[in-house]
């Protein structure tokens, strides 16, 4: 005789805690590959040092945890994008953050996005400033939510080594052109 | 199985290494690339004088690979990055990105990935302190032979409507490169502090024939 299983009636419930946000400073050469199959390829590159690791509210410690704040830079990092044909973007992105205290802790996560309806056209297309997606004034914002992990062997931040983060943040696009990418960075607890 | 494999070009890296540190599954090392490419024509006529010959005498192939000319390939390494893991049982796992930029402007977006025993390397008892450590996750300092996966990826279409930089297609030139069987022979040279310092690379086509 078959047991029949209990429906669940509740959910796995899981609060966000807050770790540390980045700005990506995007280098404004990026590499167009160009039409491949299925979509276009994009290389993003980093701007040495210019992209910051920080806690928004400058909190020394992480509330609740009192591990250390992560205050610092992205010493190099590298975004391969595959906007496809269907305006969904794809991409595998691999950073390093070096700490103000000299610690280096390196940083992985892939990327699914939508990019709007023909957004994959429009991020691409060829015309004059008019055409093109976001100005100055008015930027264009891809939303983005990625599951990044990091390794580090740091005894400062080893413990960021054992927690499965969630990143929430956006692509800043100006004329087309991918300016500045953002995340907040939380750990599910 | 009959292998045979023809050169295509050779592929000069030199990396910037960041040790990450020592982890369970061996020691992580950040690395980024920058370097050139160039065809070295010794090593060109060598492989591919009779078979162009034999191309372009009557012989319209069968479509495949094999049909594909190759007229050499010169540029730059424009950027790249790998997370190379020196295993615990000495073994380096390769698995780098690298944009390339030939000098007519060409973008190939080309993975470099593979495994390298370091326990097996015939050069490894000519290293200096090459006397290996249980665990051994510090390779010696010199040169490790090296046969990794190449793989490139390049524009195939080109499409008018797009901005001017996305107008590339591969054409002829480069279809080679994009469909066939690649493998990248040749050196990794490490530091006394067990860091990679620079690649010379052979980048061959491979042509491998099932026995029947």
């Amino acid at each position: 005789m078959t047991v029949a299983k209990p429906r669940r009636r509740s959910l796995l419930d899981k609060s966000l805690l807050y770790l540390f946000s980045f700005d990506v400073e995007a280098d404004a050469n990026r590499q167009n590959i160009g039409f491949v199959p299925g979509g276009v390829r994009v290389n993003i590159q980093a701007r040495p040092n210019l992209s910051r690791v920080y806690h928004v509210l400058r909190d020394r410690s992480i509330a609740g945890t009192g591990s250390p704040a992560i205050s610092g830079t992205i010493e190099w990092g590298g975004d391969w994008l595959d906007l496809r044909d269907d305006d969904i973007g794809f991409s595998d992105v691999k950073f390093a953050i070096r700490t103000d205290d000299d610690a280096v802790i390196y940083g992985t996560y892939p990327v699914t996005c939508y990019l709007g309806s023909g957004g994959q056209r429009r991020l691409i297309k060829a015309g004059s400033d008019r055409d093109k997606l976001g100005t100055e004034k008015e930027p264009f914002d891809i939303p983005l939510i990625t599951t990044p992990r990091f390794t580090t062997t740091s005894k400062v931040y080893s413990w960021l080594s054992e927690l499965q983060c969630m990143g929430v943040g956006r692509i800043r696009v100006v004329r087309n052109e991918f300016r500045r990418i953002t995340y907040d960075v939380y750990s599910l607890s | 199985m009959n292998v045979s494999s023809k050169y295509l070009f050779t592929l000069q890296l030199d990396l910037s290494p960041t040790l990450v540190g020592v982890f369970p599954d061996g020691r992580r090392i950040d690395v980024r690339y920058t370097g050139s490419v160039i065809t070295d024509a010794t090593q060109y006529a060598a492989d591919w004088r009779d078979s162009y010959t034999a191309l372009n005498v009557g012989d319209e192939g069968d479509g495949s690979t094999d049909d594909l000319e190759w007229s050499g390939l010169t540029g730059k390494v424009i950027s790249g990055a790998d997370s190379v893991l020196i295993r615990s049982d000495s073994v380096a796992a390769f698995a780098g990105r690298l944009t390339i930029r030939a000098n007519d402007q060409f973008l190939l977006n080309t993975q470099l990935t593979g495994a390298v025993d370091l326990l097996v390397q015939p050069k490894l008892k000519d290293f200096k302190g090459g006397v290996v450590k249980d665990p051994p996750v510090t390779p010696p300092a010199g040169t490790v032979d090296t046969v990794l996966g190449i793989s490139f990826e390049g524009a195939t279409s080109k499409q008018g409507w797009a901005e001017e930089d996305l107008t590339q297609e591969a054409f002829f030139r480069y279809q080679l490169l994009l469909r066939g069987t690649l493998v990248a022979i040749g050196q990794v040279k490490f530091d006394d502090r067990g860091l990679p310092q620079s690649a010379k690379l052979d980048v061959a086509v491979i042509r491998a024939v099932a026995r029947s």
